[in-house]
């Protein structure tokens, strides 16, 4: 099932003096069950591109094809629920969406809304606090007392316990520590790998891109200007260097120690092989 | 959310964007008193011409002011329904089987409705041509002199001045907050009433954690920046009367004038 | 010469929890100061006892000589600026330029001085054409830029960063750092940073580790940084070069200074050569 957008324009305040084009005719589309990077500068229309996944915000033109649905410019869609229900959204800094007594209240209360049976939503629920790392003790706590990280990780069960097909997230590591992102990620791959969602990742972090993503999609003023799979994105060097995207570190050293005249492949995209790959350069064929 | 009209500052420049904000304070509240004054329709017209050829000079478009009455239709409507039912003097307007509408409906909701509008326009004018801290320095100026009957003149300025800077990042706020919710399915058009009032706490609770941490922060910052509440200090902006904001007055002084006498009928 | 000195802090929660437990330390004049602990470990509680936002349990905070007391809580706010890590949460004046005269407003600048103090700071930190901007129109590298001019006006020796770009995109930290960087260089301002990003780490003369309120690792970053492991099991990253000098290490290659990318891709060129 698809997940594409077709000549899709919206404008912010349209017919006001406030009014602002956040997407100019946006042509993509996102490939089923793979973990989709989508990368661009601050204030390039990422953001607005994803709200219109669970029709949030309507297309001002063209139209958006999701999963068995399309919404068309100009037609108000119906029974928004059910997409609602398929396209899991979390926003930045979600744990400031958390608001009921316990963790667990919290937690149920998209599936409850969503028309899941009591019984169903609650053990959704506890699995979904376990996919993201804390156990049951936790459910009949109150999320003011959790911290920063981990009041994040309730809000993400919030949205997995709804079982959405599509999960995206604006920008899920924003503000966490080292090691509190690279939990996030790693969540996210599980997701997509061992319970097959489709992810869409919102991002600035290029390490994440390299390490976590299969495919790429760049937005620059309001276009998608490229869709890619991650490793050829970051083989084109030419191209990393007219979007002005700065490359990860241990491509930006293959990089450095291939202009310096040694002979690295570039399919070399991890510390583990480069290291391995300069041994025998160094060292000599053995 | 980001079409508000009400109460926003228009960047533009007019002669009223350059008038002093102590002027233009207390010219709104003489207008405000001049449209308090009951003169019927004469008076009302009167002051609807000057309004309106107030807000040309201010350079702002009709529809501007249009779109900041519009939170106040259906307060008008709900009056007008009021008045249909409760009102039963003057003559009978209209008669649908047997349900008399009588004129004093009609003409007490227009007369309010009139007012309504002309206050809004009036508040506008002000709000749209004076950038809020100058608005805000304009009150702290005002209420000076009762500064030795205890009013804490320089702290309320402060406080409706941070409450300025922080609406449009509030209003962001609640609209990301109410997304957020949509996308768990919180829908506020439908539903049980005790749905309902679940899908609105799930809107205020984290509205008011995330504005106490703003608070928080916030207060942090100006301490750490030096700022004790009752202590001395200078000020930056400095406001200019010129000769202009006194014929402003005057003039507002003579409307009032000849409102009291259209009023009592001289 | 020691620029602040830090005695036996302590900071307790509620009167159970220690948040800071017996922290010491001291900071040379014009040096940059990295304090590194994940979310949590305490560290911004030390920026936030050192100008006396909090009050300390127990302890002593001493800077240019003068101890931190209710009476002298003032004169040290003079002393010592701090850039929080919200940008929209600091920034008070409507525009940029009334925002850069708040803390001259609350120090008593007189008002026929401000405008060249403005115009000035603005013009340090590459903000003077934004200065009639509201803040809703700046982006969070901007914001932050303007933080740092509205403490720079109130002529600090020293400056905090806590956490500062830990909410910025790339581009933005990118900004921010140049501009911190430029200040120490220039204005051979003490800085200290208080950040969870190790590459920021790199460059810092001396780098504090924290961990559950105490200090773990103290030293230089050289020396700090190559302890891998420790900084992993107290939920903190490896610098990259680092963690590539590690691997390395395992094939046989040492590499001399596994803080540089540059360097270590000469060191690794020259050793392809020689053999």
């Amino acid at each position: 099932m698809p997940i594409a957008f077709k000549q899709v324009s919206y404008e912010y305040s349209p017919g006001t003096p406030f009014a602002y084009g956040a997407l100019n005719g946006v042509d993509v589309e996102i490939t089923e069950g793979k973990v989709t990077a989508i990368i661009g500068a601050t204030g390039s229309g990422k953001s607005t591109l994803i709200q219109h996944l669970n029709a949030l915000l309507l297309p001002s033109k063209g139209e958006v094809e999701v999963l068995d649905r399309t919404i068309v410019a100009g037609v108000k869609p119906k029974q928004l629920k059910s997409l609602r229900q398929n396209v899991g959204l979390v926003f930045q800094f979600p744990e400031y969406q958390l608001f009921e007594e316990t963790i667990l209240k919290d937690i149920i209360f998209g599936p409850i809304n969503f028309g899941v049976e009591p019984q169903e939503a609650e053990l959704r629920s506890l699995h979904a606090l376990n996919v993201v790392g804390l156990d049951e003790t936790y459910a009949e706590k109150s999320p003011l007392d959790l911290s920063g990280g981990q009041k994040r990780r309730v809000a993400i069960a919030g949205i997995l316990a709804i079982d959405p097909y599509v999960l995206v997230l604006d920008e899920p590591t924003a503000g966490l520590d080292p090691q509190g992102s690279k939990s996030m990620m790693n969540l996210f791959m599980t997701m997509n790998r061992k319970y097959g969602k489709t992810v869409l990742i919102v991002t600035h972090d290029m390490e994440h891109v390299l390490n976590y993503c299969d495919e790429v999609v760049v937005v620059d003023q309001g276009k998608v200007i490229l869709k890619s799979d991650v490793k050829s994105f970051f083989r084109d060097e030419k191209l990393l260097d007219e979007l002005n995207i700065c490359q990860p570190k241990v491509v930006d050293m293959r990089r450095q120690l291939q202009k310096a005249g040694m002979d690295l492949s570039d399919d070399i995209f991890d510390i583990e092989s480069l290291a391995q790959a300069i041994a025998k350069e160094v060292n000599g064929h053995e | 959310m980001n079409n508000i009209a009400l109460g926003r500052y228009l960047p533009l420049n007019s002669m009223m964007h350059r008038m002093d904000p102590r002027a233009k304070i207390l010219a709104m509240l003489g207008m405000l008193t001049a449209i308090f004054i009951p003169t019927g329709f004469l008076g009302y017209g009167i002051l609807a011409v000057i309004i309106i050829s107030v807000v040309f000079m201010s350079k702002l478009k009709l529809n501007f002011l249009i779109r900041a009455m519009k939170p106040m239709m259906f307060m008008l409507v709900f009056l007008m329904i009021i008045n249909i039912f409760v009102l039963k003097t003057g003559y009978v307007v209209v008669d649908i089987y047997g349900f008399k509408i009588y004129s004093d409906a009609i003409f007490q909701t227009l007369y309010i409705s009139i007012r309504l509008m002309l206050m809004i326009m009036i508040t506008t004018i002000l709000t749209a041509t004076t950038k809020p801290l100058d608005l805000t320095l304009g009150i702290e100026d005002l209420l000076a002199p009762f500064k030795r009957f205890k009013v804490p003149a320089h702290e309320i300025a402060m406080m409706i001045s941070i409450a300025l800077r922080f609406i449009p990042t509030l209003i962001e706020e609640t609209d990301r907050i109410m997304k957020a919710q949509a996308s768990r399915g919180v829908d506020l058009a439908e539903g049980k009433f005790k749905e309902k009032i679940l899908a609105i706490l799930s809107l205020i609770v984290p509205l008011f954690v995330s504005s106490f941490q703003r608070a928080e922060d916030l207060a942090d910052a100006m301490e750490a920046r030096g700022y004790v509440p009752q202590a001395t200090r200078t000020r930056y902006k400095q406001l200019k009367r010129t000769w202009k904001d006194n014929v402003m007055l005057l003039i507002v002084l003579a409307i009032i004038l000849t409102m009291v006498a259209l009023a009592i009928g001289v | 010469m020691k620029h602040l000195e830090i005695k036996n802090l302590r900071f307790t929660y509620d009167q159970q929890t220690d948040v800071v437990k017996n922290v010491s330390f001291h900071v040379e004049k014009g040096s940059y100061t990295s304090i590194i602990g994940h979310n949590g470990s305490g560290k911004s509680t030390i920026a936030k006892l050192i100008i006396g936002l909090l009050e300390k349990s127990d302890g002593e905070i001493i800077i240019d000589g003068i101890a931190l007391g209710e009476d002298t809580v003032n004169q040290i706010r003079g002393k010592v600026g701090i850039v929080f890590q919200n940008p929209d949460n600091q920034f008070i004046g409507s525009t940029v330029r009334d925002d850069i005269a708040f803390g001259l407003e609350n120090h008593q600048v007189p008002q026929k001085d401000m405008d060249d103090i403005i115009t000035h700071f603005a013009r340090e930190v590459g903000m003077s054409d934004y200065l009639e901007n509201e803040p809703t129109r700046l982006s969070g590298g901007q914001k932050q830029r303007v933080a740092i001019a509205g403490v720079l006006a109130m002529k600090p020796d020293i400056l905090i960063l806590d956490e500062a770009t830990s909410m910025l995109d790339p581009k933005g930290k990118e900004e921010v750092n140049a501009l911190v960087d430029e200040i120490h260089r220039e204005h051979n301002m003490t800085i200290i940073s208080i950040t969870h990003d190790i590459e920021e780490v790199v460059k810092s003369d001396y780098v504090f580790v924290m961990n559950e309120g105490e200090f773990v690792m103290q030293g230089k970053p050289q020396d700090v940084l190559l302890h891998a492991n420790t900084l992993i099991d107290i939920d903190l990253d490896v610098p990259f070069t680092v963690k590539m000098a590690l691997a390395l290490k395992k094939h046989g290659i040492n590499i001399e200074e596994p803080m540089n990318m540059k360097r270590m891709v000469e060191q690794l060129c020259q050793l392809r050569l020689s053999k």
